[in-house]
């Protein structure tokens, strides 16, 4: 009898086990987001940092490609987008951009049922997540929507409060998505450290300030520019001495270095390797020999021509960097300035930038506010050359309709000649095709 | 489901509260002979252990008086085989004793819960007996089945032998095993390597191929269960000791049969190569010095005036010469040479019975340097406790120990992926000599001035330092508790532990080119001294796998006869519990010394300079995911009846559920009801059949449901986590987000129809079986278009559905029966399968192009496709190939490559045989028996390689189609090759690689073994077995085995052996 009674003793526990056997994990390395540690593994993902669009910057006159090289290309939607086809783009970058702002979204859907005693870091992972969505639409928006301002009737993009796939996709105004990048940044601001802790990958507030700077320069609204570049500052100001630095280096620059205050980068262009991605060389000339940026950004190739090595990710591989850094926000600082008429202020940014730059800068001479503002403009080009999408970024700032600062951009191909003029429709890239299909949100126009 | 497994308990306890209390009476019978019911007469008969002992009269009666504690009935009569007979309230006996040796066998069908006789099955089940399965020689079980299991298709487009599918593919997941075939091995699922199983511990192997027989597995019989039944001993059995021993060797392989361009033709190539500067960037590459040929190499120096015209022509002759085919015939490989050892021992006395299984395999592989040895004990013990309860118990181990220390791959790596063909491996003094590998040997050869490590690569000296092994332990465990509680009804539990664990090591010595490749990288040659940031030492890479799973099992079996046995009703019903837990850990170690078992320690946060800055600063190389671990458990109730009636109709049901750990389904939605219904008719037993010379014809339907298992899905938000791995930005760990929430997860559904014939004729001279099934795969998991705004690429649904239909057919034939014996044994199957349903569509159609490797699903379609461009011949002006452009041949192959157009593609059809067969036709004449096997494979194609020009000049792939190309105008008529290109059109080369002129049937019919046996005594018995025989006949007028068009064919195999039974 005791024999059988272990058997039935077995099939009870079975049958009182079951439910509780059932709901161990198939694989350990998995989990549910139920913790704060969860949330914030998600935004320590690389994928947050490393991914935000590139077509923009591949569309820019900081570099040309030889016929030659540009047929060696063998994504053609990389080749089109050279020479701002009517087609339209890969998915990559509506892809990653979205994927970033998921991310986020996930993390914001879960953050209000933590609980929690570690306010510090729940406050730190929540604005880290608005960050990480506001910078992805913005850098979205360079790509898919024309330039305007902030307010305006325009189309936007998509904006996404929640990681639920059942909200359907519709595109927001242009002035409601800058509107919604702004919030998502004020908040930011609000819960973000002041401090930079160790890692460079997460924000801080002084990152909020700089982003909100750099996405209110996008919508021309100096003023808040100017006031968000000083916040910024007034964090973090560091400037490094270029005349201190080995331009011998084949990368002269290293990642997470002290200007550096969040870091984050481009996904690859196939384009934009150091082999075959030439610096123009009308640009080139615009750094004289007292420039340090001369010989710290770029290589010579055999050809005579130039190569750009000056990545503030300390590597030439196809990617760019686009993270905030100091020398962007006292630029923005210096034209926000210029731009008000500040010229005191404008002047004693712009010169904090120039020291740290030229080789035996004294300072500026007394000049004209427009020559300053000319003088700021022709800094910030020379400044942030292949700065992620920050130059397409300008030219659309400069060329969205036929104003004073216009012109019309030119790539040669062999025989052929490519144009893109100011206030060209092309200045927003068309939503790929996918997406149409799917959501049905309207296309760019053409 | 709680409920269930109540009920069952609640039955187990009633039962054993049930007291059978019988009086002594008497028991009457007859005793018959099995084949022709004549009645036997001196029959011995007695109750176990002391009854008194009877013996029938002559017309087989006898007339036994039987006490409350007699229940085993022994019989025996010379010339018959003994049986033991279980008596409980039976007051007629009739008994039936089968002559020894004559008789018919009547065949057990083990499922893996019961074993049923074949003629009550209503299901589909192919049988594999030890004869035929020995008929072969192999050190695994499972390529013993290619070729001799109707309906069993083996995939030879992947490099194991031992994939293989069980009528066609139920579902569309390539990843995690779920399109692979459950096996069982006696009771439970086998969760180890399929490699540790010795076949000489094999006594038959059972396909379940419909759903009624294999849906008592459930949700993990989708794609057909193959249950391997182990050698089992008898009560009452003398002392059997089997002896068998074979050895097995091979060819080298054929490295000439590559279709490879010779010396002289490379050589050639790379002179023009050079005369258009095409290496003068890698020349002058003084950042990452890329590999540069011998070639190359003394053109250059000739170009630079190093060597005089006639020197270099001298020397580029005797390279012409050179092939190193040759060396690597010599040094690499050797002639593999098998040994096999298998000693099995059983036994049985009236109260127990044991086997005991001893094998040894040692394997010296084709590459010198491997070795692969296994030992397996196998213990397998029974005892009756009392009357009515069994035990058994059962071990079995296995170690095996894999050296894999051949040089595999001589390439130089990076871009190059072959080595020049005129490479010498040794000089005529036996020397070994170095190759180019991974950076220029001319600067490697020379860099740091001689105060790096040697730098050079010599292949033939890195088997020698070669120290790599993997061990495997693997222990099962079983155990087994009978219990009779009635005549008709017994109890069973058991269980079974498993446990394997996997040791691989991978120690790269200081003397092996690796580590001294990597030392360098990571070595600073300063003014000040030299600085190692690699410790000057070896490298030692270790995984330890670990798997162990339990099984538990709870069953009751009915067997029991109504009206006189006119209403037989055999039914089990259970419930299992099951759990699987793999874990998994990797390391290296640095600085490692195997004499003292010192290591030292590196930083592996930090970036290092690379010597000569052939790389920028880069991290010391790690474990990428050190770490993994995953559980599957499983909880299921069961149940199977057969009722048979009249012993001419039988009836079939089963029913199963089970539930699994999916994660972040709540427990109702875990499982899944599976059940099938079955049906047999013999018509020859009706009263009305008058056809004496059809002796059986027999029908079969059935119908049910089974599933294929993925627990890799979750319904939930889930994360997934990663360590901080090489190239991550920051030392974190972190989590990726899966796919999105789905709540409607479930598993795959496999619904399947069955109807069968089974037949035989002039008494049993002929005999077969015909089948017919359609196979329903729904809910299949498949990735359905997405929205990528929403945040993912793709959603992963249940939404695909997948048909499968087709015919088995086995027809055996005893063609002569005399002194002379022919024997004939045909299998044919067809399978023919189609994506139904299929969401996701690529972005161009020109995305499904291909060879069929993988499954890219198109409806209408079977879900492995070969699809091209749609050649339209070689431009005469020029030699480019042409192909189609929205319908119109077309030459602008970036278009083509995004055509969206099916008119510019060709569907050619399945990349796996529609139909394949085999016929082995086996004749004996007294002691002497031959027996040869002819297969063939049908419907279905595959692409050819041909000349890649971006892969000969950039990886040095040669093809020898090169040499068909086209030269000049006129070419095109003769030949499909297009001229070669320079600067290389790399979209060019793809529309030609995969234009419709390449593809090929694969039809063909090969000799695939013979097997010569001679009886030497009553006792030993002597083979002769080659495999791998070779084409008979192929469809493609090439020349070449369409089954390795692209690779090696096998060598043959020669094998003798011995085997003796005791």
């Amino acid at each position: 009898m005791k024999k059988y009674s272990s058997m039935i003793f077995l099939s009870l526990l079975i049958m009182v086990g079951c439910n509780k056997f059932l709901e161990e994990k198939p694989d350990r390395s998995l989990a549910i987001p139920s913790s704060l540690k969860d949330l914030r593994a998600i935004l320590d993902m690389n994928y947050n940092n490393l991914n935000y669009p590139i077509s923009g910057a591949m569309a820019t006159d900081d570099y040309y490609l030889s016929l030659k090289d540009w047929e060696g290309i063998s994504n053609i939607q990389v080749r089109q987008n050279y020479i701002w086809e009517k087609d339209d783009l890969d998915e990559m970058d509506w892809r990653n951009g979205y994927r970033i702002i998921f991310n986020a979204n996930v993390v914001l859907d879960h953050i209000g049922k933590m609980k929690t005693d570690d306010l510090e870091e729940r406050n730190s992972i929540e604005g880290t997540a608005y960050f990480f969505r506001a910078l992805a639409l913005h850098q979205l928006c360079q790509v898919f929507t024309l330039p305007g301002k902030d307010g305006s009737k325009a189309e936007g993009l998509p904006v996404r409060k929640s990681a639920d796939i059942n909200l359907p996709t519709v595109r927001a105004g242009l002035g409601e998505t800058y509107q919604f990048i702004v919030n998502d940044l004020q908040t930011a601001s609000q819960l973000l450290p002041k401090n930079t802790g160790k890692y460079k990958t997460r924000p801080t507030q002084a990152a909020a300030y700089g982003l909100l700077a750099r996405v209110y320069m996008a919508t021309e609204d100096y003023p808040n520019a100017a006031k968000y570049a000083k916040f910024a500052l007034e964090q973090y100001s560091f400037l490094m001495d270029y005349n201190q630095l080995d331009s011998s280096k084949m990368n002269p620059f290293t990642l997470f270095n002290d200007e550096v205050i969040f870091h984050a980068t481009t996904a690859y262009a196939p384009s934009l390797i150091s082999s075959i991605c030439k610096i123009d060389s009308t640009l080139f000339q615009t750094y004289d020999a007292s420039d340090q940026r001369r010989s710290l950004f770029f290589g010579l190739n055999k050809d005579g021509s130039h190569s750009f090595k000056g990545n503030y990710h300390g590597q030439s591989d196809g990617t760019l960097f686009m993270g905030i850094a100091t020398d962007e926000i006292v630029l923005i600082a210096a034209e926000a300035a210029a731009r008000q008429g500040e010229s005191a202020e404008a002047i004693a940014q712009i010169e904090k930038l120039m020291v740290k730059r030229y080789r035996g800068f004294t300072g500026l001479n007394l000049i004209s506010n427009d020559q300053l503002l000319g003088l700021i403009l022709k800094e910030r080009r020379k400044e942030l050359v292949m700065r992620g999408d920050l130059r397409w970024s300008d030219l659309r700032r400069f060329n969205k309709d036929k104003g004073d600062e216009s012109f019309t951009l030119k790539r040669f191909l062999g025989a052929n000649t490519y144009d893109l003029v100011p206030g060209d429709l092309r200045y927003a890239f068309l939503i790929p095709k996918s997406v149409i299909q799917e959501s049905g949100i309207s296309q760019n126009k053409r | 489901m709680n409920k269930s497994v109540l009920f069952i308990s609640c039955i187990v306890w009633l039962l054993n509260g049930l007291n059978v209390f019988a009086q002594q009476k008497t028991v009457k019978g007859t005793v018959s002979d099995g084949i022709n019911n004549r009645p036997i007469g001196a029959v011995t008969l007695r109750f176990l252990p002391d009854g008194d002992l009877q013996i029938s009269d002559s017309l087989g009666r006898f007339n036994l008086s039987k006490r409350p504690m007699d229940t085993l009935l022994s019989v025996n009569h010379v010339g018959y085989e003994s049986v033991v007979l279980r008596v409980v309230n039976e007051a007629d006996l009739p008994i039936k004793l089968f002559p020894i040796s004559n008789r018919l066998e009547e065949v057990l069908i083990s499922t893996g819960y019961q074993s049923i006789p074949k003629e009550r099955a209503t299901g589909s089940f192919e049988f594999i007996d030890n004869k035929l399965f020995n008929r072969q020689v192999s050190t695994d079980v499972i390529s013993r089945l290619d070729g001799i299991a109707s309906s069993v298709l083996f995939d030879k487009r992947k490099s194991s032998n031992q994939v293989f599918s069980v009528r066609g593919l139920s579902t569309l997941t390539e990843t995690n095993a779920v399109d692979r075939p459950l096996v069982v091995l006696d009771n439970f699922p086998y969760e180890g390597d399929l490699n540790l199983i010795n076949p000489n511990d094999i006594e038959n192997v059972v396909v379940l191929k419909d759903a009624a027989a294999s849906s008592i597995w459930g949700a993990r019989a989708g794609n057909g269960v193959l249950v391997i039944t182990t050698k089992k001993s008898k009560y009452g059995q003398p002392l059997k000791v089997s002896f068998n021993s074979n050895l097995t060797t091979a060819a080298k392989p054929d490295l000439y049969d590559q279709q490879t361009l010779s010396s002289e033709d490379f050589i050639k190539i790379e002179r023009d190569l050079f005369d258009k500067k095409f290496y003068d960037a890698d020349l002058n590459n003084n950042r990452n010095r890329p590999v540069i040929s011998p070639v190359v190499e003394l053109l250059a120096l000739a170009r630079s005036n190093g060597i005089d015209k006639e020197t270099l022509e001298r020397k580029l002759t005797d390279l012409g010469r050179q092939d190193v085919r040759k060396d690597m015939l010599k040094y690499m490989y050797r002639n593999p040479l098998n040994r096999q050892y298998a000693l099995n021992l059983s036994s049985g006395a009236e109260s127990f019975n044991y086997v005991i299984g001893l094998g040894l395999d040692k394997n010296a592989g084709p590459s010198v340097g491997n070795k692969y040895d296994r030992v397996t004990l196998r213990n397998k013990l029974n005892f009756k406790v009392n009357r009515r309860m069994t035990a058994g118990i059962a071990v079995y181990y296995t170690y095996s120990s894999n050296k894999t220390n051949a040089v595999s791959d001589i390439s130089p790596g990076g871009n190059k992926r072959a080595i020049y063909p005129y490479a010498q491996l040794a000089d005529a003094a036996g020397k070994h000599l170095a190759i180019e590998k991974g950076i220029r040997l001319n600067y490697a050869d020379t860099a740091g001035g001689g105060r790096l490590l040697d730098w050079l690569y010599r292949p033939l000296d890195e088997v020698g330092f070669a120290d790599n092994n993997t061990k495997e332990k693997s222990l099962m465990l079983n155990f087994n508790i009978g219990y009779q509680w009635l005549n008709w009804l017994k109890s069973e539990i058991r269980y079974q532990y498993e446990t394997a664990e996997t040791d691989s090591r991978k120690h790269y010595g200081l003397e092996t080119y690796y580590t001294r490749d990597l030392i360098n990288r990571y070595t600073q040659v300063l003014p000040t001294g030299v600085v190692y940031n690699l410790p000057k030492g070896g490298i030692l890479d270790r995984g330890e796998g670990n798997m162990s799973a339990h099984s538990v099992r709870l069953q009751l079996n009915v067997d029991k006869g109504f009206y006189a046995d006119k209403l037989k009703v055999t039914a089990i019903a259970g419930t299992e519990v099951r759990q699987k837990e793999t874990t998994q850990s990797d390391s290296r170690l640095y600085g490692y010394d195997d004499d003292l078992l010192t290591t030292m320690l590196v930083d592996l946060t930090k970036r290092y300079p690379i010597y000569g800055g052939l790389g920028g600063d880069a991290l010391i190389p790690g474990i990428l995911s050190p770490l993994s671990g995953y559980l599957d458990r499983y909880v299921s109730v069961f149940g199977n009846a057969n009722l048979g009636i009249a012993s001419r109709y039988n009836i079939s049901f089963s029913a199963r559920k089970d539930m699994s750990n999916l994660f972040g389904v709540s427990s109702n939605n875990k499982g899944r009801p599976l059940w099938s219904v079955g049906s047999s008719w013999d018509i020859t037993r009706e009263k009305f059949w008058k056809f004496k010379s059809i002796d059986m014809l027999k029908l079969r339907a059935t119908y049910g449901l089974s599933g294929n298992v993925n627990n890799s899905l979750s319904a939930q938000t889930t994360l997934r986590y990663f360590p901080a791995s090489l190239g991550s930005l920051t030392d974190l760990p972190y989590a990726v987000v899966g796919n999105p929430p789905n709540p409607e997860l479930r598993w795959e559904k496999v619904a399947m129809l069955n109807l069968g014939l089974d037949f035989a004729l002039f008494s049993n001279r002929i005999s077969g079986s015909f089948e017919y099934y359609r196979k329903k795969s729904s809910d299949l998991l498949s990735l359905m278009p997405a929205d990528i705004t929403i945040g993912v690429p793709s959603l992963t649904r249940n939404v695909a559905t997948l048909a499968n239909k087709g015919i088995d057919l086995t027809l055996n034939a005893l063609v002569i029966n005399n002194a002379f014996k022919w024997q004939t044994n045909l299998l044919f199957s067809i399978n023919k399968n189609r994506v139904e349903r299929y969401l996701q569509r690529p972005r161009s159609l020109a995305s499904y192009v291909g060879g069929g490797a993988t499954i890219s699903p198109i409806e209408g379609q079977p879900a492995y496709n070969v699809i091209s461009y749609r050649w339209a011949g070689l431009d005469p002006q020029n030699g480019d190939p042409i192909a189609y452009l929205n319908g119109v041949p077309s030459e602008t192959y970036d278009q083509i490559l995004r055509t969206n157009d099916w008119a510019d593609l060709v569907i050619h059809g399945s990349a796996t045989p529609q139909s394949f067969g085999s016929v082995r036709n086996t004749f004996s004449y007294k002691r002497l028996s031959l027996s040869f096997n002819i297969t063939g494979r049908f419907g279905y194609y595959f692409r050819r390689n041909s000349i890649d020009y971006y892969a000969l000049y950039y990886s040095w792939l040669s093809h020898t189609d090169y040499n068909n190309r086209w030269q000049k105008p006129g070419d095109e008529l003769h030949t499909d090759v297009p001229s070669a290109d320079y600067p290389v059109n790399t979209q060019r080369g793809t529309v030609y690689s995969n234009s419709s002129v390449l593809v090929e049937k694969g039809e063909h019919i090969r000799l695939q073994d013979i097997n010569l046996s001679y009886q030497l005594t009553s006792k030993i018995n002597v083979f002769f077995y080659v495999n791998n025989l070779g084409i008979l006949w192929a469809a493609n007028k090439l020349g070449r085995d369409p089954d390795f068009y692209n690779t090696l064919p096998n060598p043959k195999t020669y094998s003798i052996g011995i085997k003796a039974d005791l």
